[in-house]
C-alpha cells in the first residue's frame, strides 16, 4: 500500500478521534461535574421521642417544641375507668434546638392516682455526634448522646427516715444509635446507664444498665408504626418491676406530631419508665395502658432561606 | 495528497478556533414560591449543576432536592419527606435543547430571549416543557434567567386533603444560572 495513503488514513482517524473526544455526551460530562457529594440522612424518625424514650432526632436550630404527654391507667377495666383515664401521669415539656446538633429540654411530670410517679422536674441535653451518610463520606449510622437529670420534688413522707436533697436526683446517660434502612424503615439501639440516688427498697439497684431497641415502619407518608423496648439487666429492677414495652403510632398533622401508644411503661422520663414500671406488658389488659404524646413546633428563629 | 493534509490541518485548526462549545454552571440560584395568602412557603437552592453546549443547543440541569432550604425547618422536612420524597427522588432534572442555537450569539452583551424545549423531571415524573430564557453575556460568562410555573399535579405531588398546610397548587420558579467555559 502507498505509505502516503497510510499516513492520510491515520490523520483522518486522528482528527475524527479529536472531534469525538470534544463532542462527548453531555450526560457523561454531567456525571463528572456533579462529582461525588455526600448525602446526609434526614428524618430517621418523625419525632424527638420514639415512644417513651428519645430518638436520635432533635428540633432543628431555632425551633421550639412544646410537648404534652400522658400515660393512663391500665386497660384492665376499660369501661369503668374509661380506657384507664381515671389515672394519668402527665408531662409538660419544652425542647429547643440550640444548633442543628445540640438540643436541650426541660419538663415537669407528675402522677395522679394509683402508684404513679411523683412530681419531678427533668432537664436534658442531646448532642448529635455523627449523622448517617452516603456518597463521598459514608457512615452507616447516626449517633446521638443524651444526658438527663431528674429532680423528684415530692414532700418526703413523715416516716422517720432521714433523706437529703441529693436523694431527689436521678441521672440518665444514653447512646442513641440509629440507622435509616429505607424511607420507611429505621431501627435504633439505646444502651442506657441510669443512676438514682434513692430507691424504694433494697431489691432495687441504684444503678441500672439497660439496652433499648426500637424501630419505626412508615405505613403512609404521615403515619408510622413504632416499637420500643428497654431490657434491663436481670435482678436489678427489684420484685414487681418490669421492662417497658411499647407499640404505637406516629400521626403527623402539619405542625403537630401525635403519638398514640399501648405500653406498660409508667411515667414519662427515663428513671420512671425504665426503672419504675410496675405492670407487665405480657399480662395483657392488666398490664397495658394507653399513652399519648402531642408535640407542636414553633420556629423561634427563622433561617435565612 | 498535498491537498489533503493542509485541508485536514485547516479543519482541525478551524475546529479548535471555534472554541470550546461546552459551558458549565456551578453558580446559580433556583428559588420557588408555593405560598398562598395565608402562609409564605419559599425556598432557595444554590447547589444545582448545569451544562450548556452552545453549538448543539443541548442543556442539562440537575438540582439536588435536599439543597432547597426553607426559613422553617419543618417546611423543609415536609418538602423532603411528604412532597418531593427526596430519599426516593434525590434530584430534579431538566434535559432540553435550544431551538436553532446557531441563530444566537452567546457572546452578545445585549440580552436576548430564546426558548428551550425538553423534559422536566420532578418527583420522578417527566413532563415536556418549553421554557423561555433571557440570556446575556457578561464578561465571557453566559447568564441565563428563567421564570416559569410548575403545577404540582403534573408531577404527581400530593397536596394534603385537609388544609393543614397552605400549599399553592402551582409553584412559581425563578432560576438564574451563570455559565463559564467548561474546563476539565
Amino acid at each position: 500500500m502507498n505509505p502516503i495513503r497510510n499516513k492520510f488514513t491515520l490523520l483522518v482517524a486522528f482528527s475524527l478521534f479529536i472531534f469525538s473526544a470534544s463532542a462527548q455526551n453531555l450526560d457523561d460530562v454531567m456525571k463528572e461535574v456533579e462529582g461525588k457529594d455526600t448525602e446526609y440522612t434526614t428524618a430517621t424518625f418523625k419525632g424527638t421521642r420514639l415512644l417513651h424514650g428519645h430518638s436520635i432526632e432533635s428540633p432543628a436550630k431555632g425551633v421550639l417544641q412544646v410537648m404534652f404527654s400522658h400515660r393512663f391507667g391500665t386497660l384492665e377495666d376499660p369501661v369503668y375507668t374509661f380506657l384507664g383515664m381515671t389515672q394519668a401521669s402527665i408531662r409538660f415539656g419544652f425542647d429547643y434546638g440550640i444548633s442543628n446538633k445540640l438540643s436541650v429540654g426541660l419538663g415537669r411530670s407528675s402522677g395522679l392516682g394509683g402508684s404513679l410517679p411523683p412530681p419531678t422536674y427533668d432537664f436534658y441535653g442531646k448532642y448529635r455526634l455523627i449523622t448517617q451518610s452516603t456518597g463521598e463520606k459514608n457512615f452507616p449510622v447516626s449517633i446521638a448522646l443524651l444526658g438527663a437529670l431528674a429532680i423528684n420534688t415530692q414532700h418526703w413522707p413523715n416516716d422517720g427516715i432521714v433523706r437529703t436533697d441529693k436523694d431527689r436526683l436521678s441521672y440518665t446517660a444514653q447512646v442513641l444509635i440509629a440507622r435509616k434502612f429505607s424511607d420507611k424503615f429505621s431501627l435504633q439501639l439505646m444502651p442506657t446507664y441510669l443512676h438514682r440516688n434513692l430507691t424504694d427498697n433494697v431489691d432495687q439497684k441504684n444503678t441500672l444498665f439497660a439496652i433499648g431497641f426500637g424501630g419505626r415502619y412508615k405505613l403512609t407518608k404521615r403515619m408510622a408504626l413504632n416499637i420500643e423496648y428497654y431490657m434491663n439487666q436481670p435482678n436489678t429492677l427489684g420484685a414487681g418491676y418490669y421492662d417497658p414495652m411499647s407499640i404505637g403510632f406516629d400521626i403527623e398533622t402539619g405542625g403537630h406530631v401525635f403519638q398514640i401508644m399501648f405500653t406498660n411503661g409508667t411515667g414519662l422520663i427515663e428513671p420512671q419508665f425504665i426503672g419504675l414500671t410496675q405492670t407487665n406488658f405480657w399480662d395483657g389488659a392488666k398490664g397495658i395502658r394507653l399513652g399519648f404524646n402531642f408535640t407542636r413546633v414553633f420556629t423561634v428563629k427563622e433561617k435565612k432561606s | 495528497m498535498n491537498r489533503f493534509i493542509p485541508t485536514l490541518l485547516l479543519l482541525i485548526v478551524a475546529f479548535m478556533a471555534e472554541g470550546q462549545p461546552l459551558y458549565v454552571s456551578k453558580t446559580n440560584t433556583t428559588s420557588f414560591f408555593a405560598g398562598t395568602a395565608v402562609e409564605d412557603i419559599d425556598a432557595t437552592n444554590t447547589k444545582a449543576v448545569s451544562l450548556l453546549n452552545v453549538n448543539s443547543g443541548e442543556l442539562s440541569i440537575s438540582i439536588p432536592n435536599k439543597e432547597f432550604h426553607f426559613k422553617r425547618a419543618l417546611m423543609e422536612e415536609h418538602f423532603n419527606e411528604n412532597y418531593m420524597e427526596s430519599g426516593k427522588y434525590p434530584k430534579s432534572e431538566f434535559k432540553g435543547k435550544i431551538k436553532n442555537p446557531e441563530q444566537y450569539n452567546f457572546g452578545s452583551t445585549t440580552p436576548f430571549t430564546l426558548s428551550v424545549t425538553g423534559i422536566l423531571t420532578i418527583h420522578g415524573v417527566p413532563k415536556e416543557r418549553t421554557i423561555e430564557v433571557t440570556v446575556v453575556n457578561q464578561g465571557g460568562k453566559i447568564e441565563g434567567k428563567a421564570t416559569f410555573t410548575i403545577a404540582l399535579s403534573d408531577h404527581n405531588i400530593d397536596r394534603p386533603k385537609i388544609l393543614w398546610e397552605k400549599l399553592a397548587e402551582t409553584v412559581n420558579v425563578t432560576s438564574t444560572f451563570t455559565y463559564e467555559p467548561y474546563k476539565k
